[in-house]
């Protein structure tokens, strides 16, 4: 079967585990959202998972094939990191022209259509972009590889909104004429909610929770009322956390809820998505 | 798939606009030194018992060094932002290495007999080539297309050794941290100057025993064989190419 899979994968950096027992898989035609705190193990996982580090312990096979050293299973991926890995000097054409070499899939026409929709001017060295039109370029190859498994971290960084929002869109169009597998790796979390089908937390390095979007959301509630009230209501409906301001109280809930059951006194909203990762993850 | 062509074409494309530059210093050079000057010839030029040599397998040598060395980051990170794996990176460039050296020595094998005629002419020695140092003698005596074949087979392991010390050079100081390269570049400079003092110290010996070693490595008597020094070259590509391999066979990108 087509999927990257993750067995029991661990990484350490001296004493600092970065990811520890982590067993996932990512399949194509989802958007995935890969969600943690600064310094969760995120960037790790994805760079053990193109074979950019060795994991310590556990396996990574891409459709069967253990990534290690191994091209073909190597080609089938592309990361677009935090970092710039592309040679100061190389103009944006050339670095497309690269890509085809190396992905037989690769769009050129629609790497340059990307660069167009992003104003980008491909007769430019990447050496003279600035933090955000980097994103862009590096973002009109990733979209453009036609490889099956896509690793996008932190693919807004520099973007204002506007392009953020082009961006979005192109993701979307992209997805649709090439439902690939799209790993999405960001702290911006709202924007990207509508996006994700499925969502991965991880906390410590450690898989915190695997769930799709849709179903996680249709989980969390915020109960807010007066503390007395609050308290005794979470007796029976265990909270991932709790604020207070004043007599006011409000609890985050994961899991089902019979609106019948709820005090009159207590006022029920949906918890989105950047709320339920903030109490999930937060010490 | 054991070489991959977009790694092989890769860097070759690199090493094509290297080339370029230094066929342009190479050009003013000899012609600086054909106008009179001779400085860069004369600065290169070495005196040993053996005889004189111009510097032009030297400078070769010493050029396909530094390309080879030139910049392993940039190139290992735009092959691994691209799917390749650290043994095709590893094959593409050794591979690539022994075509453009096999170039290289073709050119200097033309050049050589080339700037030896000009040289001539003009009263500097430029192209009298290591080569002729050790085994003038052996050119002599062999056939014409024995000669230029093994002067082909000399020059070819020789920059290819280059080569690979570079690479490895390269590949180390990726691999090492801020004080390994302090370390590294400390033993570098004391090694540069310490040389030449210990050789004035012992009245030239350091310098004699390196003459030495030559002649023991390339072959001694009054015929010595250029298979020996084709086979010390080689060996010397072997010795920088195991540690290499192993050097980045393991490397992880750093950030």
């Amino acid at each position: 079967m087509k999927k990257i899979e993750l067995k029991n994968v661990s990484k350490a950096f001296g004493q600092v585990q970065a990811v520890n027992d982590v067993s996932l898989t990512f399949e194509p035609g989802k958007i995935y959202g890969l969600l943690g705190r600064n310094g969760a193990g995120k960037s790790t996982l994805l760079n053990m998972m193109t074979g950019r580090v060795f994991p310590d312990a556990g396996t990574i096979t891409v459709d069967g094939e253990s990534v290690i050293e191994n091209d073909r299973a190597m080609g089938k991926l592309y990361l677009m990191g935090e970092r710039n890995f592309y040679p100061d000097g190389m103009r944006i054409r050339d670095a497309f022209c690269w890509a085809a070499k190396f992905y037989p899939n690769f769009d050129s026409e629609n790497a340059n259509h990307l660069a167009k929709k992003f104003d980008l001017n491909t007769k430019r060295k990447v050496k003279e972009l600035s933090t955000g039109m980097s994103t862009m370029f590096r973002l009109s190859v990733a979209l453009s590889t036609g490889a099956p498994y896509i690793f996008l971290d932190e693919p807004v960084l520099g973007l204002d909104a506007v392009h953020r929002d082009l961006f979005y869109k192109l993701l979307v169009e992209q997805f649709e004429r090439h439902p690939a597998c799209y790993v999405i790796s960001t702290h911006l979390i709202e924007e990207v909610a509508g996006l994700i089908e499925e969502v991965f937390i991880i906390r410590a390095g450690e898989l915190l929770l695997r769930e799709s979007t849709e179903r996680l959301l249709a989980r969390g509630y915020t109960v807010t009322g007066p503390v007395d009230a609050v308290d005794a209501f979470v007796e029976d409906h265990p909270s991932i956390g709790e604020d207070q301001l004043g007599g006011l109280k409000s609890a985050y809930i994961l899991g089902s809820l019979d609106m019948s059951k709820v005090p009159e006194t207590l006022e029920v909203s949906k918890l989105n998505l950047q709320q339920l990762f903030v109490q999930l993850t937060k010490e | 798939m054991l070489l991959r062509k977009p790694v092989f074409a890769y860097y070759m494309k690199l090493m094509l606009r290297a080339m370029m530059w230094f066929g342009l210093v190479y050009t003013a050079i000899f012609l600086l030194a054909g106008t009179g000057l001779g400085i860069a010839v004369n600065i290169g030029t070495i005196t040993t018992e053996g005889g004189t040599f111009g510097g032009m397998d030297a400078m070769f040598a010493v050029m396909m060094f530094i390309f080879c060395m030139s910049d392993f980051a940039a190139e290992f990170h735009f092959l691994f932002q691209h799917g390749v794996s650290r043994r095709s990176a590893f094959v593409g460039f050794v591979f690539h290495v022994l075509v453009v050296t096999a170039l290289f020595a073709a050119v200097l094998l033309v050049s050589a007999t080339l700037f030896g005629v000009i040289g001539a002419w003009i009263g500097v020695d430029m192209a009298t080539v290591l080569f002729d140092v050790f085994y003038g003698s052996w050119l002599e005596a062999a056939g014409t297309f024995i000669g230029i074949l093994l002067t082909f087979l000399f020059y070819w392991a020789a920059l290819f050794m280059a080569g690979m010390l570079g690479y490895l050079l390269s590949i180390l100081l990726y691999r090492l941290d801020k004080f390994g390269k302090i370390l590294l570049g400390a033993a570098g400079v004391v090694l540069v100057v310490a040389l030449p003092v210990l050789n004035t110290l012992t009245n030239g010996r350091i310098w004699q025993f390196a003459v030495w070693l030559g002649e023991t490595f390339f072959g001694r008597g009054d015929t010595p064989n250029p298979l020996n020094g084709i086979a010390v070259f080689a060996a010397g590509a072997l010795i920088a190419l195991v540690p290499s391999w192993l050097l980045i066979r393991r490397v992880k990108l750093k950030k």
